[in-house]
Parts: structure tokens; sequence; C-alpha cells
């Protein structure tokens, strides 16, 4: 009944890091298994989704599509979940973690209301599929995915009334941007800019304080002050949310890989190739801090090269030369990486009345209300409020949670820390679990 | 509050109590109800947490196979929940989902059934208030609203079970007591010794004083209560739960092992491991907690566990709760049992009343000191004298 998949490597996440690493750990010989939870690879790769996924096929990785990994049983075996329910037990001797990155929640007030929903979300639901068919469509937050999306929607012909960004213009980049190595990604970012202003899509910078108000629980204007501090309005009949992309440490959690908070994040500890602490486990891809597909595919390489390394497929010496120009590449990104950052705002106050825990209807007040009533740390909140213990377990509020307790007890996040590790790490079906308490794994 | 408003508090408190789970915060409570001006000193947040591990029955049926005093004692806290939890909703406004509809025992193959009827039966000739009785599949199918598994012989119903949520009557009293009483959260006491008519306990964030101590530390109760000739003979026990995203009404009564909260999720436990202090979750054990939940009800195949967790559950030695007054300190106590949950209407009731005096222990049986043990004090070896 359960399918077992025996192999020397084994990489969970089909995006552009555990196709990339697929590809190069197949090419010198080990036998590699890529699992991935969604219906084909690609991660939130579009054009090159074919690409990637055919040079890793073609290298001889074998990738199954539609594996949700939920366990890790008591001696280091792989549990999931397969297409229609099937148990599935994965032993490899090497583990290779690239689950990408999660949205992080774009936290003012009213961002649970009808017709409002993350960026991300509405491209995985075919994005014009998951707008009304009429009604201004504005778009809030920060981050490259954020114009992105912008200049997508314009694309497809329904284009976006405005987006408030809370970060600094692109222009703070300096015009060098576009003859320097980063040159494509910045004559692309000016592309959708003018595309946006054809579109009649206005673009805002430095939008603070912003919320949404709803009238019987659909949004329908959107509240802010601009960079001038002038108030400011807008109707909506859709907005679309986004504040960036945050590492998905749950699965390298489970792993006991240790994580840092880095003043805006919690990224795992890991070595510039992607190793931990664990045994015979790495990581890569947005899971080190999301970067963008590129730095994504040069971690991907490195850590196959260094895996490679280590089980003896390849020499140090020629790992090292292979890994040559994915390190520059990488450099590259990180160095486009911190130019970005330099754009980004954060406010760090989250107003009481946002949602920080969709899945169980938490604000931030009551997180509040949980850290003076004696509960202040972030297991007893979780116990106190029912914070992350939903069906997502705290994928997307955790690292909120953590702000929120922060703020009021005026602990640093690395202080504070976030909820002990739990398994199941993905929800799955009683009778699957059952399936493997049957013949003892 | 810092060591200094600890100081400046003029008076010291009547009472600290080290430990804030639900013992702790039981007692706290019905201390503060007598009048008591109160400080409880919670741990870590990564401290051990037995009160996390609770399932939440507040169960009648047989529960008198530890004989004696235990069986009586569990029957008094039983009896005492209905008023407890309408008390303890009107003083906070809390839903804490007690419910008293009765409770459901699954039995595999008709031996386990046998003994189950036998187990009953014995426990009706000594309670003549116990209620019970036996069911069919038929009947199990239509009490509890799912088909039992074919492996399922009977079951037996008693209406006098109840179930709680452990974490909301937590809550509730945590939330009662950072009003009524102050409540200090992260705080470790690292020795308590006596300071003129009472008790000087040193904290990383100065010394807290007070007229008498209460250690309701779980399995960290001995370190501080050895020393002060009190025997905490308890070793760990782990529980491991799972819970399902919300569903439907599925579960209309607690089974054995499986309940169905307010909000819809499913609750699945509860496991009992012996493996030292070791907290974290076993998949092996997850995986037979899963088999056993489809092979009661195969119709849960279908519900989707979204999380789980391991706690450590305190088991004293002899399995009866440890009650105990220092034989040479007079005023420090040390109250630790299994099933702090069930017994919360008693820590807050008699139990508060022998604290503060009022009337004499309300059940000798379970002193520390039928335990005999040679204790280390900080001065000398003394025996827990009978």
């Amino acid at each position: 009944m359960i399918e077992r998949l025996t192999t020397q490597l084994v990489i969970v996440g089909a995006g552009p890091a555990g196709l990339a690493a697929a590809n190069e750990a197949s090419r010198h010989g080990l036998a590699t298994l890529l699992v991935d939870d969604q219906p084909q690879p690609g991660g939130r790769l579009h054009k090159r989704r074919a690409g990637l996924t055919c040079a890793a096929g073609k290298s001889g990785a074998e990738i199954r599509s539609g594996i949700s990994v939920f366990g890790i049983s008591d001696r280091g075996s792989l549990l999931a979940e397969g297409p229609k329910g099937c148990p599935v037990l994965i032993e490899s001797d090497i583990t290779l973690l690239a689950p990408g990155a999660v949205e992080r929640p774009f936290l003012i007030p009213g961002g649970t209301l009808k017709n409002v929903m993350s960026a991300s979300i509405a491209r995985r639901r075919g994005l014009i599929d998951a707008l009304p068919e009429q009604g201004p469509v504005i778009l809030a937050g920060h981050g490259p995915y954020l114009l992105a999306t912008a200049a997508r929607l314009a694309a497809l012909g329904r284009p976006a009334t405005a987006v408030l960004d809370t970060g600094r213009p692109l222009r703070f980049l300096g015009g060098r941007m576009l003859i320097g190595p980063h040159r494509e990604k910045a004559r692309r970012a000016l592309y959708w800019m003018l595309t946006l202003h054809r579109h009649g899509t206005r673009y805002h910078h430095g939008c603070t304080n912003l919320h949404i108000e709803g009238r019987n629980g659909v949004a329908h204007r959107l509240q802010w002050v601009d960079a001038a501090g002038r108030p400011q309005d807008i109707a909506a009949a859709a907005v679309l949310l986004h504040d960036g992309l945050d590492p998905d440490i749950t699965l390298p959690r489970a792993f006991e890989v240790p994580v840092h908070w880095n003043g805006q994040v919690f990224l795992p500890e890991t070595d510039p190739n992607g190793g931990t602490p664990t045994d015979s486990l790495w990581l890569a891809g947005s899971v080190q801090g999301a970067l963008g597909p590129d730095a994504s595919i040069a971690r991907g390489h490195l850590a196959a090269l260094d895996i490679c390394a280590r089980s003896g497929r390849l020499s140090y010496d020629e790992a090292m030369n292979r890994a040559d120009p994915w390190r520059r590449m990488l450099t590259r990104e990180e160095d486009l990486g911190r130019r970005l950052a330099s754009l980004a705002i954060h406010e760090q106050t989250i107003h009481k009345d946002v949602v920080v825990c969709p899945c169980q209807g938490v604000t931030a007040g009551m997180l509040h209300a949980a850290a003076r009533k004696g509960s202040p740390g972030p297991n007893m909140a979780q116990a106190a409020t029912g914070c992350a213990t939903g069906a997502c377990q705290g994928r997307r509020c955790a690292s909120a949670m953590c702000r929120v307790l922060s703020a009021a007890t005026h602990q640093d996040c690395e202080e504070i820390g976030l909820p002990r590790p739990r398994q199941p790490v993905r929800p799955v079906a009683l009778g699957v679990l059952a399936a493997f308490g049957q013949t003892g794994s | 509050m810092t060591s200094e408003q600890f100081h400046l508090t003029g008076k010291a408190f009547d009472f600290a109590i080290v430990g804030g789970g639900i013992i702790g915060s039981a007692i706290a409570y019905g201390l503060v109800k007598k009048g008591a001006r109160v400080v409880i000193l919670d741990g870590e947040d990564g401290d051990l947490r037995s009160s996390t591990g609770s399932f939440g029955l507040i169960w009648v049926q047989g529960k008198s196979d530890v004989g004696g005093p235990m069986a009586e004692w569990r029957r008094r806290a039983a009896r005492l929940w209905n008023t407890f939890a309408q008390t303890l909703t009107d003083d906070t406004g809390a839903a804490l989902g007690w419910q008293n509809k009765g409770g459901v025992h699954l039995c595999l193959g008709d031996e386990e059934l046998d003994t189950r009827q036998a187990l009953l039966a014995r426990q009706a000739a000594q309670d003549p208030d116990f209620q019970y009785e036996f069911l069919s599949r038929t009947d199990i199918a239509r009490a509890v609203g799912l088909t039992p598994g074919l492996r399922v012989t009977g079951a037996s119903y008693c209406p006098q079970d109840g179930c709680v949520d452990p974490l909301a009557v937590l809550r509730a009293l945590r939330c009662w007591l950072t009003r009524k009483a102050v409540f200090r959260a992260c705080v470790s006491v690292d020795d308590i010794s006596p300071d003129g008519s009472g008790y000087c306990l040193s904290t990383m964030e100065g010394p807290v004083r007070a007229g008498r101590v209460v250690i309701a530390a779980g399995l960290d109760s001995g370190r501080l209560a050895e020393p002060l000739g009190i025997a905490v003979p308890v070793r760990p026990v782990r529980g491991q739960m799972l819970i399902t995203e919300r569903m439907q009404a599925t579960l209309r009564l607690p089974v054995s092992g499986l309940q169905q909260r307010p909000d819809g999720a499913i609750l699945i436990g509860e496991s009992h491991e012996q493996c030292g202090l070791d907290d974290t979750q076993s998949m092996a054990v997850m995986t037979r907690q899963a088999t056993r939940a489809t092979a009661l009800f195969p119709q849960l195949a279908k519900a989707r566990v979204v999380g789980g967790w391991a706690a450590l559950r305190v088991v004293p030695r002899d399995g009866q709760p440890i009650y105990s007054e220092s034989p040479g300190h007079s005023g420090v106590f040390t109250i630790t049992c299994h099933g702090g949950l069930s017994m919360a209407t008693l820590h807050a009731g008699a139990i508060a009343d022998w604290i503060s005096g009022d009337i004499p222990h309300p059940e000798p049986a379970f002193c520390s000191t039928r335990f005999r043990q040679t204790l280390r004090t900080n001065t000398s070896v003394v025996e827990a004298h009978s």
C-alpha cells in the first residue's frame, strides 16, 4: 500500500533551485529523486519552467509531482502524501530541501476582507480569474513581485488602477543600473513601469498608514498617507497585497536546522553551499533568502556540486571549478538583493486590529493582550491564543506573531524566537498517516 | 513588576505559588477568592509544561482501578465540575467548551469487552452513584454519530463523563489571575528559604517574600521541595496528540481518545510513553494513533490532520497525588498529581482551604510521608519522618 522510493539524493521542491540541483547532481551520476507538491514542476516560474524541467529530466533525475512531504520518520525517512491520497515513504542517503519562499503577508487593517487577497494566491488562480470583472483593482505593499504582478495585469488587459508601494522609487537605485551588471533586470523593471504608465496605472511610492475599509465584509476603499504626508483614499473592487517573500522554514525547522532573525526575517543557518549543521542535509534556493530565480538556480547548482564533492562523485577541485560561474552569478544577485533592500521602508508597528493568524482569526491585539496576561513567549502565546495552530501551522503567521510579541515585550525577535516546530508540517489525511502506522516505518 | 516593586509592595504576599500551570492556577484561583494576596511565578516559555498535554476528559467511568482514597477523590472532583465550570465562566466570561453529555469507551474484541464489564461492575459496587450502560454497535453509531470499525465489539457509556478545553480553562484562569493577583511569567525560582515568619523566594528578578509557599511546578517540583524535606517521587510520561482541521459536526460525544472540539477540530490522543524527559514528537507514535483512530471509526480516514504536539505528564510513583506540607518548614506545600485538570475543582476548593489553614489535610493518605524516602536537605541528611 505504501509506495517506497529509495534514492541517493532526494530533493524536496521543484522550483528553480530544486530543478537546477537535480540537473547538476544527476549529471555527475548521483541517483536523484525530485519531489514537489504542485501538479507540475517549476515553482513560481512561468517562461523558464519548461526549459529547466526538461534539462533536469534529461540529466536523468526522476521528477515526481503531486507529492506533499508532511513528516519525518524517527529514522529520518520522509513521509509524504502522493496524488490520490497514497502514502509515500522516501528513503535516501542525502536530503536537499528547496521549499522556496512564502509570501510575507502585508499586515494592514482590513487585510482579511473579501476581495482582498495575496498577489501570490491571485496569480495561482490565474490572476484575471481571481478578480471581479469590473471595478478598480488596487495593489499594495512592496517588492519586485508587486511590480511584476501589476505589469502582468496590464499585459492581460486588466490594468490596476493604482499601486501603493510603501518603499522608495526605483530611481533611487541610480541610472547606472541600466548599463551595469543588473541591466537586464533594470531594463525589464523600467519596461514594466512604462507599461503601467501607458495603461494608466498610477504608481505611488512612500505610502504609509494603509488600511482597507469594508462594507458588509467586502473591501470597497483603501486609505493611506502619501509621501508628502497627505491623507489619500481610493475606491477598490479588489485589492492584491504583497510585502515580499520570506523563506519557508517549516520543513528545515522540522529537521532541527537552527534559524536566526536578521532584522526582517528568520533565515536558516547554512554555509555558502547550503550545507547545514544537520548531517547529510542541504538547503538551496529562496529558503536561504528570497533573491529571485537566478539566485535560486545558482544556489541549486552550488548545493548539488557540494553534495557531489562530499559523496565522492567529483573531486573537490573539479567541484570548485564548476562552482565558479554559479558563485559569480550568486554574488551578482546578492548585490542586486542588497540594492533592492535599500528601497524598502519597513513599518514596524502592526495595528491592533490586523488579523495576524487568518486560520484562527487571531489579531495583533489578542497577541498583545496574551503577552500582558502572562504569555509573552511564542509557545505560551500560541497556547493562549491559538495563533499558528490552524491549517497553515504558522507558515504564514509565525514570523508576524514574533514581531507582535517583540513589540509587546520590547524584546528583539531573535530573543523571542518561534514556537517549537511540530509535525505534520503539512496537512495529511488521517488514513494516510494510519497507513504508516500499520506496517511500522 | 521589577524586583524593587516586589520589595516595595511593603507587606509580603500571603501566598507565593511556584508554577502557573493548571495546578498552580487553580490553587491561586481558590486562594484569591478567599481574599488572599497571591503572587504566581510561572516559568520560561520553553519550560516543560504538563498542562498542554491534557486531553480534556473529566472521566468518571473506569477510573476506580487505583482504588482506595484515590477513587473517592476523583469522584469528588468530577462531581464538582459542573459548578466549577459555571463559576469560572461567570468570573471570566470565557467559553470553556465544557460538555457533560457523557462519554463512551470503545472495546475492541470480546476479551476487552469482558474486562471492561468486570471493571465497571467493581466500580458500581464501590460507588452507588455511578451510572453506566453498555452499548451495542448500533447503539454506538446512534450515540456517537459515526459507524464504529469492524473490530469494535461494544462500548461502555457513562452519562456522568464530561470534557472541557484544557487550554481554554488555563487561559481563563490566567487572565483572571493577572487582574486579581500578581501573575509573573518567565520568572524562574532558584531557591526558597525561611525569612522571618515567612519565606523568601530568590528569583532572577530579585527576592519575593510570602507568608506561605506552594510549589506546583510539575516535574520541576522536586528541585525546590526536596531540600525542604518533601519527597516528590514523580516520573514523566509523554503524551502525544493530533489535531485535525475544523470539520462539520461528526462526533456527538467524546469517545476514548477522540473528541471534537467546539470549533470543529477533532482531537486525537492520548498516548503514554516512558521516555524520560524527551518531550519531542515521535512519528511512530503519531502513526499508531492514526491507525487506532481509523480502526475505531473508519470514516475518519478522510479527516485532515493539521498538527500535533507532545507534552510530559506528571505521574507520581504510586499514581496518587502528592499533597504535602514540609515537616520542618510549616507553610511550604507541594501539590502535584496526574490529572490536574480533573482535580482543579478540589485544588481550588478543599486544597486551597487546607493551604490557608482553615481545614486539616483533606486526605492524609496523599502526604508524601508515605514514601519514607531518605532526603538530602541543604544542611544534613534527614529521614522524611512518619
